[in-house]
């Protein structure tokens, strides 16, 4: 016996073998709890990568298509398995055709942003028309219950060089932020909320050489090819942040756990060294704030009932609990964090007219509870939760450091850490 | 982050100690790596089941006394097991978990295959209970989720922060103290507490981990108290009680886990990596995981005092 080599720690990737079929998984999925049509994470994840493993033939599109990547079955998993990703790893592997128009459409935000961008008051006007709903839901497959987030007139980037670069340097401490799509073609205020924050705290803001979307639409609709070569650009120009000793910080929680995490593990792209500088802005500043480095102060009258909404990327990142501290600081804020759960839009998901109902029924199930908070308005770090808890409830929906920018004594602020 | 306690799980066990220690008004963390077994759970909790040679026990607090030295029960005392026994059904209720039973007197619970089984408390809600008829059993039971989940807002209600999907990676000891741990999610963000509570359950759990060298714990590889041949952690008749179910971390008569033979000052062990029990053939899992987890708690007040 003593010449035997046995393997004494169990190894696989995305922890396959680490699947003791104990089915927690299936109490927390989303998609299980409102159809029977999904065969359900363990089902499509680790059991039928066995099955897949020998034979490709068992690829079964359909059904994990169904899978929102919320990852909340890794979550819930007692032994470390990476469902999701063996889940949208084996779409990426198995799938031979290309998008379709819709989906095309729906993943390339930086294409589509740009054209929009240019004509947005016509876009804005003519997406919501009967007429193009119809046209989109018909011929397209975007459902006609939805309405594209609003584009704005002026990107994000293009504010930034024009109205705030050029004080930037004043500040001796810098980061450089990747603002995402989201921000640069349909809300740059927040990208603009982030600014006032890091400016109160002392520090400069630098964009990133280049930034292209982070490409968590484009694996989603089955172009892995291009999200790759997006994820190369984004993570070189972080490293050469990183080189200047600059951290790159997010606003939204998708971006962040796709470059941090989905990188490596669906795309193959390294970023081993370079995935401690990228975190969120509430992250950042909380351990800035509980190591003694930054002092915060508020405004006086300030005065906010929001109620946190954990959106599934966040939880997975497990990142909730600095918002949520850090929000706890303002001394006007009275702050309810809601159960977390899906809220079903999962970033283009929703907006397909096959999973519509899908979409809507997961979300019902938190309506209420945000609807019974409350609250002067819902939080999460989510864009795309955003349009769907303001379409399904008409609630408002602030980003953390939007909250925090409008709490801010920006001048006192700005005195305290001033040195 | 820094608190007064850190609880490394979430389960039944965990959250009674969080839920104990904050309402005392002390700031808990509870770091759990995934949702627990309490998500098997049948709707009835077990204090003590079957007692010497597994005959039936009727009268629970009577049949403490001859359980063997080694036994969780044992370690703690039959006078405080009797109090604790009180101060959990208050605690289930307080959270919101309707139960009828009591110590002095277990009662029945039908099993999914048609016996039945000598309990403690049962769930009031009875549509809770999972099917009696073994063919429809579904796993994770709706008893289960509904009590983890009521656990766990009673828990967070008082103020407790809880970190589900993040994994402790390793603990830092220095002088025979933790002087923090490390986990997956807040990476170089070190948690820092006074105290530290191993509540990361048995094998199932990971809490406990065996190859086909050894049997170990792998957060701070304290001591575990099992046979060096790993043919002696089973026995070939599947339905016999099994000698692996009775392995665990070594404490001392505080619940203090020992590490080398030394006591690990501020580091205690409760619930199922608990040793010297087995919580099939004496039906006392959840009441193992109950009461080892107040007397901690207890343990620690006590020391803050």
């Amino acid at each position: 016996m003593a010449e035997q080599k046995l393997q004494l720690e169990l190894i696989s990737e995305k922890g396959l073998e680490q699947c003791l079929k104990c089915s927690i998984c299936t109490a927390y999925c989303p998609v299980l709890g409102v159809t029977d049509e999904y065969p359900g994470p363990k089902q499509c994840g680790p059991d039928g990568e066995r099955y897949r493993m020998k034979d490709a033939a068992y690829f079964d599109e359909k059904a994990l298509k169904m899978c929102l990547n919320c990852k909340r079955c890794e979550v819930a998993c007692p032994h470390g398995v990476h469902i999701a990703d063996i889940i949208q790893s084996a779409r990426i592997k198995y799938t031979t055709h290309g998008p379709s128009l819709r989906d095309f459409t729906l993943a390339n935000t930086d294409l589509v942003g740009s054209m929009t961008t240019l004509m947005a008051p016509i876009v804005n006007w003519g997406v919501k028309l009967a007429p193009a709903k119809y046209l989109m839901d018909a011929v397209l497959g975007i459902d006609k219950h939805r309405t594209f987030p609003a584009y704005a007139s002026t990107k994000f980037e293009t504010w930034f060089h024009r109205n705030a670069e050029a004080e930037q340097k004043k500040y001796k401490k810098q980061v450089a932020f990747f603002h995402g799509c989201y921000v640069n073609y349909n809300f740059p205020q927040l990208g603009k909320d982030f600014v006032t924050v890091m400016n109160a705290i002392g520090y400069g803001v630098q964009l990133l050489e280049k930034e292209k979307c982070c490409g968590v639409a484009l694996v989603a609709n089955g172009q892995s090819g291009q999200a790759r070569k997006q994820g190369e650009l984004n993570i070189s120009s972080i490293r050469k942040a990183k080189q200047k000793g600059l951290d790159t910080l997010t606003v939204g929680s998708t971006c962040t756990l796709m470059m941090r995490d989905e990188y490596p593990a669906l795309l193959g792209i390294d970023n081993a060294d370079v995935r401690n500088s990228i975190n969120l802005v509430m992250r950042f500043i909380y351990r800035l704030v509980d190591e003694g480095k930054v002092r915060l102060a508020f405004k006086k009258d300030f005065k906010m009932r929001a109620a946190y909404h954990t959106a599934c990327h966040m939880e997975r990142l497990g990142w909730a609990v600095y918002s949520q501290e850090l929000l706890r600081m303002i001394p006007g804020m009275d702050l309810v964090v809601l159960p977390s759960q899906c809220c079903g839009i999962s970033g283009t998901y929703g907006f397909k007219k096959e999973n519509y109902e899908v979409s809507m029924a997961i979300g019902e199930k938190i309506f209420d509870k945000m609807h019974a908070a409350k609250a002067d308005c819902i939080t999460t770090e989510c864009e795309t939760c955003k349009w769907q808890i303001e379409m399904g409830t008409g609630l408002t929906v602030k980003n953390p450091i939007s909250i925090l920018a409008e709490a801010l004594d920006v001048e006192e602020t700005q005195r305290l850490n001033k040195h | 982050m820094r608190f007064d306690t850190v609880i490394i799980g979430g389960g039944l066990s965990g959250l009674t100690a969080g839920i104990t220690l904050a309402k005392a008004g002390q700031r808990v963390c509870i770091v759990s790596h995934g949702q627990s077994t309490l998500h098997f759970f049948s709707g009835s909790f077990d204090l003590l089941g079957y007692g010497k040679d597994y005959a039936t026990v009727n009268e629970p607090l009577k049949a403490l006394t001859d359980l063997p030295a080694c036994h969780p029960y044992s370690r703690i005392g039959a006078d405080k097991v009797a109090r604790y026994a009180d101060e959990a059904k208050a605690l289930l209720v307080e959270a919101g978990i309707a139960v009828e039973g009591d110590s002095s007197r277990n009662h029945r619970r039908a099993t999914p295959l048609g016996g039945e089984c000598p309990v403690w408390l049962t769930l009031r809600d009875k549509s809770l209970l999972p099917s009696t008829n073994g063919m429809q059993l579904k796993v994770p039971t709706e008893a289960g989720k509904a009590v983890q989940a009521l656990l766990r807002q009673r828990f967070e209600a008082l103020g407790g922060r809880f970190l589900l999907g993040d994994r402790v990676t390793g603990g830092m000891l220095r002088n025979g103290k933790v002087e923090a741990v490390k986990t997956e999610n807040l990476e170089d963000d070190l948690l820092k507490a006074d105290n530290y509570i191993l509540a990361t359950g048995s094998f199932m759990s990971m809490g406990l981990v065996a190859n086909y060298e050894r049997v170990y714990e792998p957060l701070f590889g304290v001591d575990v108290e099992a046979e060096q041949d790993h043919t002696a952690w089973t026995q070939h008749d599947a339905f016999a009680p099994q000698p692996y179910m009775e392995i665990g971390v070594r404490t001392d008569a505080q619940g203090h886990v020992l590490k080398d033979g030394k006591t690990v000052q501020n580091l205690y062990a409760q619930g199922s990596i608990l040793p010297g029990h087995n919580a099939i053939h004496q039906a006392d899992g959840t009441g193992v995981s109950i009461i080892s987890a107040l007397s901690v708690a207890h343990n620690i007040l006590n020391d803050n005092k």
